[in-house]
């Protein structure tokens, strides 16, 4: 190779460290003085607006109107704008209902919502993702046709955010058009659905009526999963069908919603569930007998114990603690030397720190176990006095 | 005759070793330019995704955090404190004493005022005795466990066995994580269902103030050493990890701090006992099962869940660090060699596997024979005194920029050393790692090399001291 040509190529890497140390330079200062310019903004920002999110009904008219009529001045600045908007967003995701509402009237009236949808058209998924979620928090329902359109992109975080927008806009058939869409490709976790749904502001009865029978089961098993204690008693026939006829994961869903139902649940359907050939299902309802104590359930909790899996017999365990007969049947499952049912009652009784009672068991154990020595030690006796005999 | 042969290996030689060099750089600075779009688009996403709405959510996925333990009497304590005060609603910290024979199980007894309770133990992975639980009820998050002594790997799959959440985190006993390092890492598990397993970037703390287990003030530390590992730290996580988990190619995830999905683990079989090399083993066995399955899966580094950690302050610690890194990576590249250069595992078997194998485990001897050669070929007259400067030059050049595209990156990104004099320090030690610190690790990786056999199974004794002395700087130095 020519030196020449070794030379050149030097000048090309030199020149390209000289523009990362500039670059670096540059970052640190730019760095250094925007903190400067936000903080110079938020001071201002943050008291205005508190000011008026908080301020008593007496007056606010005229005490918003005056800030409004200053902020739309203030805004064409980019960094004002971007700070006010973080501000906003901050109070539409936290705060209580009242400084919501109020947030929220500023908002549109400095035209904010309106700047989310040109985001939401952006071909950037990241963009598409933000304007997503603050079209969700500004409540923007204009959104809704083009964050369904968005749902198209195969994007982790741009599918969370529309669909966690569509939920706080609270429109129950854009959330379940979401849903149909993304049908096959929900790529969101289900602990993040559940999030999502949660925060669902429209109609949630009419919309968990709908989406629990919906065609893809891992769809159907989210909402399930997620029903709150009012929505389960509402829909308790939808639940028990399910679990007559369900797939494994949407019986174990449907086993969590009855107990989330409180008094009245159907628990002789967790009693059934406790034979279920598949463990996972046992465990569930194990665990949830513990929460709805159903007194016919004791004893097959009780064999529950003896259970070849872990999850159930440890399940089962806690789960009987709950029951007014526990000694007795702790007592009598300890009786059958099972050495991993054994662990587990004393684990629980632990746990629960019923220590007294774990002490009682072992007393009438250790008690019984002489007397067995005894009659043995008599029985052995006899067959020397019989041996002598003979 | 013989003469001719020589002549003519060491032209070739030298001919190898500038395209080796040139090969090496190159694919580092797409890795740095991939880091360079990559990591600013995450940080902007990370500013607007909702973590503190989610840091309150009862809807984060549980997670155990598992913290294996082998005589971290110095720092288990102050690494306990600073997990219990995550920022996290659904999760547990469980402590793996491994059989220590210093006073770890005590330290962490009387600190917590924990008792020996029964936990029946559901044993899915085979591991050494254990010899009991311990929990005190008014720390509800924490439980310990101590078992015989079995290795870092065995401790691991003892937690596995124990915890009760389908995800875990390992973290090392001498490290600490940012209060919302764990909301960061489980996003990631929240918002693409098929991850499998994520990593976060470690950071070195020597030097910072830390008080109640969190890093209050970052300062960089007095001595070369640990700066030295700060701009190569830089390198490895915000370039090459970055670069690889944009194919989906990541080969480790730091032992220090990583997060996986129970279920997964357990289906590989958990951690690999007989290997010093762990870490990276698991993440291979991961690779290879769902690809072999053809599962969808994801591997993902993140480059903002932060675990600080005390990098080697003495140079006899760092030879016994790069020692072990070495040859724990030889170790897992030859217990998953099928998929090296196999097209059925896709990038990860045609460039991942074989850019470790020639870059980073041959490294050190290509390196290390250059250092011999190319001086020699100089003074035997086969290169002019020209071509050994510019080749000289070039080298440097490359390895400054990578180095400094990283420190630009966590510039632009994170800053998290705001101050201009520490960023103007930090180039400084970027350029002068190049004519020092870089050749040492090179000839401790080669020492690995050369001592795998001696020290395949060897985990190196290290002396610790406390977080709460390292601002003080003291001689005493770390890391595992």
């Amino acid at each position: 190779m020519e030196i020449q040509t070794i030379i050149i190529f030097i000048c090309v890497l030199a020149s390209v460290l000289a523009g990362l140390y500039i670059f670096i330079i540059c970052t640190e200062i730019a760095q250094v003085r925007r903190t400067k310019v936000e903080q110079l903004h938020m001071q201002t920002i943050r008291p205005g607006l508190e000011s008026i999110l908080a301020a008593p009904d007496f007056g606010y008219d005229e005490l918003y109107n005056e800030y409004v009529t200053a902020a739309r001045k203030n805004i064409k600045n980019k960094a004002y704008r971007n700070m006010l908007e973080m501000v906003l967003l901050e109070h539409l995701e936290k705060s209580g209902e009242q400084y919501k509402k109020r947030a929220l009237c500023v908002s549109c009236d400095l035209g904010f919502p309106s700047l989310c949808l040109s985001q939401i058209k952006s071909r950037n998924n990241r963009n598409v993702a933000f304007g997503c979620r603050k079209a969700g928090l500004y409540q923007h329902e204009e959104a809704i046709p083009y964050m369904l359109k968005a749902l198209s992109i195969f994007s982790n975080d741009t599918q969370f955010q529309i669909l966690m927008g569509l939920s706080r806009i609270g429109d129950v058939d854009a959330m379940c058009g979401a849903f149909q869409i993304i049908s096959g490709y929900v790529i969101v976790n289900e602990r993040a659905a559940f999030e999502i749904l949660e925060v669902f502001s429209g109609d949630k009865e009419e919309l968990y009526k709908r989406m629990i029978h919906c065609e893809e089961e891992y769809i159907a098993t989210i909402f399930i999963k997620s029903l709150n204690q009012d929505i389960a008693k509402a829909l308790v026939e939808d639940i028990v069908g399910i679990l007559e006829n369900g797939g494994k994961e949407m019986r174990i869903a449907a086993i969590k919603a009855i107990g989330k139902i409180g008094q009245n649940a159907p628990t002789n359907y967790l009693r059934n569930a406790l034979v279920d050939d598949d463990w996972e299902v046992r465990a569930i309802a194990a665990n949830v007998l513990g929460m709805q104590v159903d007194l016919e359930a004791s004893k097959t909790l009780a064999s529950a114990l003896l259970d070849p899996e872990w999850w159930v017999r440890q399940n089962a365990a806690l789960s009987l603690l709950s029951y007014p007969d526990c000694k007795e049947l702790f007592l009598s499952v300890m009786r059958t030397k099972d050495a991993y049912a054994r662990d587990s009652i004393v684990y629980a009784l632990e746990n629960a720190e019923r220590l007294d009672m774990l002490a009682e068991i072992q007393l009438m154990l250790e008690k019984a176990d002489t007397e067995k020595t005894e009659k043995d030690g008599e029985g052995i006796l006899k067959d020397e006095r019989l041996r002598q005999v003979v | 005759m013989l003469q001719y042969i020589l002549y003519k290996a060491i032209i070739y030689f030298d001919l190898f070793i500038i395209v080796y060099v040139v090969l090496v750089n190159i694919i580092n600075m797409i890795q740095m330019v991939i880091s360079m779009a990559y990591t600013p688009r995450y940080l902007r996403k990370a500013k607007f995704s909702d973590i503190k709405m989610f840091s309150e959510s009862a809807n984060m996925v549980p997670i155990s955090i598992l913290v294996p333990a082998y005589n971290e009497e110095p720092t288990i304590v102050d690494s306990i404190k600073s997990l219990l005060a995550l920022n996290y609603l659904t999760y547990e910290v469980v402590v793996l004493n491994d059989g220590s024979d210093d006073g770890t199980l005590r330290a962490v007894i009387e600190a917590f005022n924990l008792r020996k309770i029964t936990y029946p133990i559901c044993s899915k992975i085979k591991t050494q005795e254990v010899y009991g639980v311990y929990y005190n009820p008014d720390f509800p998050l924490l439980r310990l466990l101590d078992k015989k002594n079995g290795g870092k790997a065995d401790a691991l799959n003892a937690g596995i066995n124990i915890s009760r959440y389908p995800y875990f985190a390992s973290i090392d006993a001498d490290s600490l994580l940012d209060s919302d390092a764990l909301i960061r890492i489980a996003m990631s598990f929240m918002e693409y269902k098929y991850t499998i397993a994520v990593g976060g970037i470690v950071r070195v703390a020597n030097g910072c103030t830390i008080k109640d287990g969190q890093i209050i003030d970052l300062v960089l530390p007095k001595k070369n050493l640990p700066r030295f590992q700060i701009v190569e730290y830089f390198r490895a996580f915000l370039v090459g990890r970055v670069g690889w988990s944009a194919v989906n190619s990541l080969l480790i995830i730091s032992g220090a701090f990583g997060a996986f999905q129970k279920n997964a683990v357990l289906k590989v079989g958990g951690y690999t006992i007989d290997t010093i090399g762990e870490d990276m083993d698991l993440v291979l066995k991961l690779h290879k099962y769902m690809r072999e399955n053809k599962y969808k899966y994801r591997i993902s580094f993140l480059p903002d869940p932060i675990c600080w950690t005390q990098a080697p302050e003495k140079v006899k610690y760092l030879y016994e660090q790069r020692r072990r890194w070495h040859i724990g990576l030889i170790d897992s590249l030859s217990r998953n060699r099928e998929m090296f250069l196999n097209p059925r595992f896709g990038v990860l078997g045609m460039l991942a596997m074989p850019y470790y194998f020639f870059f980073e485990l041959l490294g050190p001897v290509v390196e290390g024979l250059g250092f011999i050669i190319i001086p020699l070929s100089y003074f035997s007259g086969l290169l002019s005194f020209k071509y050994f400067i510019l080749f000289f030059i070039t080298t440097t050049i490359f390895g400054v920029i990578i180095s400094v595209g990283a420190l630009a990156i966590e510039e632009y990104t994170f800053n998290k050393y705001s101050k201009l004099s520490d960023v103007l320090l930090l180039t400084l030690y970027s350029v002068v790692e190049n004519f020092f610190y870089r050749q040492m690790t090179v000839i401790f990786r080669l020492l690995g090399v050369l001592r795998y056999r001696k020290f395949k199974y060897s985990w190196s004794k290290m002396k610790r001291h406390g977080f709460s002395q390292s601002n003080s700087d003291s001689e005493s130095s770390v890391v595992a």
